[in-house]
């Protein structure tokens, strides 16, 4: 067997012992060139197509079984290569080689089928062009119903963005506008071409705090999270409040390339707001205001009823003693005191008018006034008590010489302040008065100074201003004056206090709400 | 035969109240001596100057509160003062038009008070006190 291989090896390419094949039997030219003709034929074919597969192969890189054709093409090659010698035999009997040849074929062959065994599932599966127009008709009609509800989606979310009054906006990562709705156009009146592809330092946003804005902007794109604040407008004279939400759109990798900004406008709400705020201080005020004059109120009723009583209780016992009364001028003095009485009574019931009155004319007619003015109106009417206590009397109203004020009131106040002044006056010195005006912020301040017998305030002066609570034996204090006074001024808001030192004088000061 | 009183007292700044009343204890003739105050102070000074004279001093006081210059109440906290000093206690009534009950609380609380009367008060009521 060895000794076989060996020659074969040895003498494989020599002709040693086979005759050329036309010397072998009996060919007849015919037969001979037939079957050589048919042999170059098949060897031209089986040569012919694998080029013609590996060029197909080399020009379509996507055709599937690229290794299964590679390998029929190699099989063809070999069968043709064999049929090739086959011919060639008839001149040079290569037998040896064509042995050896034929097996190269065989292996190739029994691979190539093997190869094809394994591929037949997959072959199979392989479809047609016919099938795979139908495939694609399916996938086509699928798409086509997607993108119809796509489509749809997307009409609604237009819809919805542009019918909802507020400003819906989204910005790229460059902060440039991709997408306004109709609310920005209707508030901002531009066009939409205004707007895509533009940062906000680029449009015409009136006074609009732009930094805070993209600040913010560039924040939700780091952060990944909502941002909600407050954002203000100054339109002319007229200022719009805002409630922006800046919300990062996040895809399904947790990627963002895009915000969306929803501005609301709460301008109404804020006004609103700020109105509510006024009312309610304005209510606490009114409330405060109510409590101190449901305190003076229950004051006055205590006080008149008070000094009506008494006096009907006089007029009660006076009128039992009459009854008994037998003594004729006792009887006529009786009479004269029930005639003191009903006087009492009746004065009483007109300071209690008075004060009536005082709240009733709160909208009397205000106008502006000169301190001088009714100052020397007034001493002119008083000129014969002037004379007589030989009362000094000066003013300085240049730092504030008018004021918007009743001009009632005014001279009633006035004329209380200086008759109380010459009243109290000392008997030591001559009576020196001096009226002045000043402005202290949004009030204007009157002081009338005397050097008069003065107060002692630590014991009156809880008595000074109150009605009918005098503390001083002059038979002209009444009680009255001060307590109408305090009324008027407190009437219009203003105030009034007094600071004395007795034996050396007093100092009225009255503040105004200056107008 | 009831006892007749040395002196009464009224402490009233009400001219009309202190002549009706003057005049209806002098009706009773309960009462030898009617002492009549308009001011407080004086009533004061008053009382103060019997300390020497004991007999001068007034058994019954009939006192007002609303007063100018020195009320019933600032009479009260100097007479409490003065009292220590006296030989006999006064009797002391509180007499007012005020329905106030503040008032009326006060005037417990004192005990040298020894009533509260609402004016206007009556012969009657003037007859009790005196004939105490």
């Amino acid at each position: 067997m060895l000794q076989e291989l060996y020659d074969y090896v040895i003498k494989f390419f020599q002709f040693s012992g086979f005759p050329a094949r036309w010397m072998c039997g009996d060919w007849s030219d015919f037969h001979g060139w037939l079957y050589i003709i048919s042999n170059i034929v098949i060897w031209a074919a089986y040569f012919t197509i694998p080029i013609i597969l590996l060029y197909f192969v080399y020009k379509r890189k996507d055709l599937p079984f690229k290794k299964l054709i590679i390998l029929f093409t190699l099989f063809i090659l070999f069968c043709g290569l064999t049929h090739l010698v086959d011919a060639v035999i008839f001149w040079y009997p290569i037998y040896r080689v064509n042995a050896f040849l034929l097996f190269g074929t065989a292996i190739v062959s029994f691979f190539t089928a093997l190869t094809l065994k394994k591929e037949m599932p997959s072959l199979m599966t392989y479809k047609s062009p016919e099938e795979l127009e139908k495939i694609i008709e399916i996938r086509t009609k699928e798409l086509l119903k997607i993108n119809k509800e796509l489509e749809l989606s997307k009409t609604e979310f237009r819809a919805l963005v542009d019918y909802i009054p507020d400003v819906i906006v989204k910005l790229d990562k460059d902060i440039k506008n991709t997408f306004v709705n109709k609310a920005l156009i209707k508030e901002t009146h531009f066009d939409i071409d205004n707007f895509i592809g533009k940062t906000p330092f680029e449009l015409d946003y009136r006074n609009a705090d732009i930094n805070g804005y993209v600040n913010n902007i560039k924040k939700v794109f780091e952060t990944k999270k909502t941002i909600i604040y407050d954002r203000e407008f100054k339109d002319g004279n007229v200022t719009k409040y805002y409630k922006v939400s800046i919300i990062p759109l996040i895809s399904d990798e947790d990627e963002i390339n895009e915000v969306m900004v929803i501005a609301k406008n709460i301008t109404k709400e804020k006004n609103a707001e700020k109105e509510l705020k006024e009312s309610l201080e304005n209510l606490q005020n009114i409330s405060k205001g109510l409590i101190v004059k449901n305190k003076q109120l229950e004051n006055y009723a205590y006080i008149i009823s008070h000094n009506i009583r008494s006096p009907i209780g006089n007029l009660i016992s006076l009128l039992n003693l009459y009854d008994e009364e037998e003594d004729t001028e006792t009887k006529e003095t009786i009479i004269d005191n029930f005639k003191k009485c009903t006087e009492i009574i009746s004065k009483t019931i007109g300071h209690l008018f008075e004060v009536v009155q005082i709240r009733q004319n709160l909208e009397s007619e205000q106008k502006l006034l000169n301190f001088e003015g009714i100052l020397k109106d007034l001493m002119t009417s008083i000129s014969i008590q002037i004379f007589e206590t030989k009362a000094k009397i000066t003013y300085d109203f240049s730092q504030c010489p008018e004021i918007v004020y009743s001009k009632i009131y005014l001279e009633s106040i006035l004329l209380n302040l200086l008759t109380n002044a010459i009243k109290y006056r000392s008997y030591d010195r001559l009576p020196e008065i001096h009226f002045e005006t000043k402005k202290e912020d949004d009030f204007i301040i009157l002081t009338c100074q005397d050097n008069g017998i003065g107060i002692d305030l630590e014991k009156n002066g809880h008595k000074l201003f109150g009605l009918y609570k005098t503390f001083n034996r002059n038979s002209d204090a009444k009680g009255v004056g001060l307590f109408l006074t305090k009324n008027q001024i407190e009437a219009l808001g203003g105030t009034i206090t007094a600071d004395s030192e007795v034996g050396k004088g007093t100092i009225f000061t009255i503040q105004f709400n200056s107008f | 035969m009831s006892k007749t009183l040395n002196a009464v007292c009224i402490i009233d700044d009400d001219e009309i109240y202190q002549f009706t009343t003057k005049r209806m204890i002098e009706k009773t003739q309960l009462v030898k001596k009617i002492l009549v105050f308009s001011d407080a102070e004086k009533a004061l000074e008053f009382i103060d100057s019997t300390i020497s004279n004991s007999e001068d001093t007034p058994e019954i006081i009939l006192l007002d509160i609303n007063m100018p210059i020195m009320d019933g109440w600032e009479f009260l906290e100097k007479y409490i003062q003065i009292q220590p000093k006296l030989a006999k206690k006064i009797i002391i009534y509180m007499i007012s038009s005020s329905l106030d009950k503040r008032d009326l609380a006060k005037a417990k609380e004192i005990s040298e008070i020894t009533d509260y009367i609402v004016k206007p008060v009556s012969t009657q009521q003037i007859k009790e006190i005196l004939i105490r």
